[in-house]
């Protein structure tokens, strides 16, 4: 006799025979069909179909975001790579300090304005993106405007902070004859956050 | 009834099934994107360092003291009578050591300055007559606009 045997005549004993015990047994095989597959299985399924299209439409919002700035990069790219103007601000406001590429365009700058540089220091950070730089310079003190005007001008972002000129000797003046120049320029920079 | 539960199930399970794929296929597409603009946030980096460039670039354009400018109103007034032997900056002023023949040819190197328009003020800070030469030491504070 197998274990199936045995459970029907279990029920043939005890509940075929008794109709009110094989009613409350088939009501509460009913309950327990409602709950487990009414609530469990139909309500708790509907609530989770529910919550995946709040979540598919959230995933569709991003994906399409992502798109829209993969779109937005794409249109960008142009600008940054082998672009004349970007490349003129990045010279003219690095993102290092690079004073020894300023120092050498400003000797450059120095020397059409018949000047010498004698000294160079970058003397101290100003600012979050300034740094100080002290020159001094002997030249020709009539070209003196001449070698402000240049360091204004320079490619690499550059402002006069403070100019001293000393005539050198009796016959030079502080516009005529030669000069010594204590010049301090401010440089710029914006490092990269 | 309880063959309409059972359906009714079996259908909420169909599309439980069919939603899960959506997403799963969503969530593939979804990655797949953001690998694409990963490689791509360089781009939106330097357009951030750029544009803060360009805040400094304008910051500092608008607030430059144009020395060069100083130095040529200066240079454009000095004439034979006066020498000019030092010249020092200090933000908007610049202040000359002037040595003058006369006095009339220190004040009217005074004059002179005062007619340019970026020219506010001109400050005599000392003045003083070298007996030995017979010149005028001036030291002069010219205010700038």
């Amino acid at each position: 006799m197998n274990a199936l045997d045995l459970i029907h005549n279990f029920y043939v004993r005890e509940f075929e025979t008794h109709p009110r015990k094989k009613m409350v047994l088939f009501f509460v095989l009913f309950v327990f069909n409602l709950i487990l597959v009414g609530f469990f299985g139909i309500i708790r399924g509907y609530g989770s179909i529910r919550e995946k299209q709040a979540l598919k439409r959230q995933y569709k919002e991003v994906s399409l975001n992502l798109a829209k700035n993969i779109k937005k990069a794409d249109a960008l790219e142009p600008f940054v790579t082998d672009n004349k103007a970007v490349d003129y601000v990045n010279y003219a406001i690095p993102s290092e300090p690079e004073t020894q590429i300023f120092l050498e365009e400003f000797v450059q700058v120095a020397s059409k304005s018949g000047f010498v540089v004698d000294s160079f220091k970058a003397s101290r950070v100003t600012g979050e993106n300034e740094l100080e730089i002290s020159i001094k310079l002997h030249g020709d003190g009539a070209r003196i405007v001449d070698l402000v005007e240049s360091s204004e001008r320079m490619k690499r972002l550059t402002s006069v902070s403070r100019i001293d000129v000393t005539s050198s000797d009796t016959e030079s003046t502080a516009l005529s004859g030669l000069v010594k120049v204590d010049l301090v320029v401010v440089v710029y920079k914006v490092e990269k956050s | 009834m309880i063959f309409l539960m059972h359906f009714l199930f079996l259908v909420i399970l169909a599309i439980n099934y069919s939603q899960n794929k959506g997403l799963r296929l969503l969530n593939s597409e979804i990655s797949g994107l953001k690998t694409q603009l990963d490689d791509k946030l360089h781009i939106f980096d330097e357009i951030k360092l750029l544009n803060s460039k360009i805040v400094v670039f304008q910051r500092v354009e608008n607030s430059v003291v144009p020395y060069s400018e100083y130095l040529e109103t200066i240079d454009s007034s000095v004439f034979s009578g006066v020498v000019v032997s030092n010249i020092k900056s200090e933000d908007k002023k610049v202040s000359l050591t002037v040595k003058s023949d006369t006095a009339l040819n220190a004040a009217k190197l005074i004059g002179r300055l005062l007619e340019f328009e970026n020219v506010s003020e001109v400050i005599l800070s000392a003045a003083s007559l070298d007996k030995s030469s017979g010149g005028y030491n001036v030291s002069l504070g010219v205010v700038y606009k």
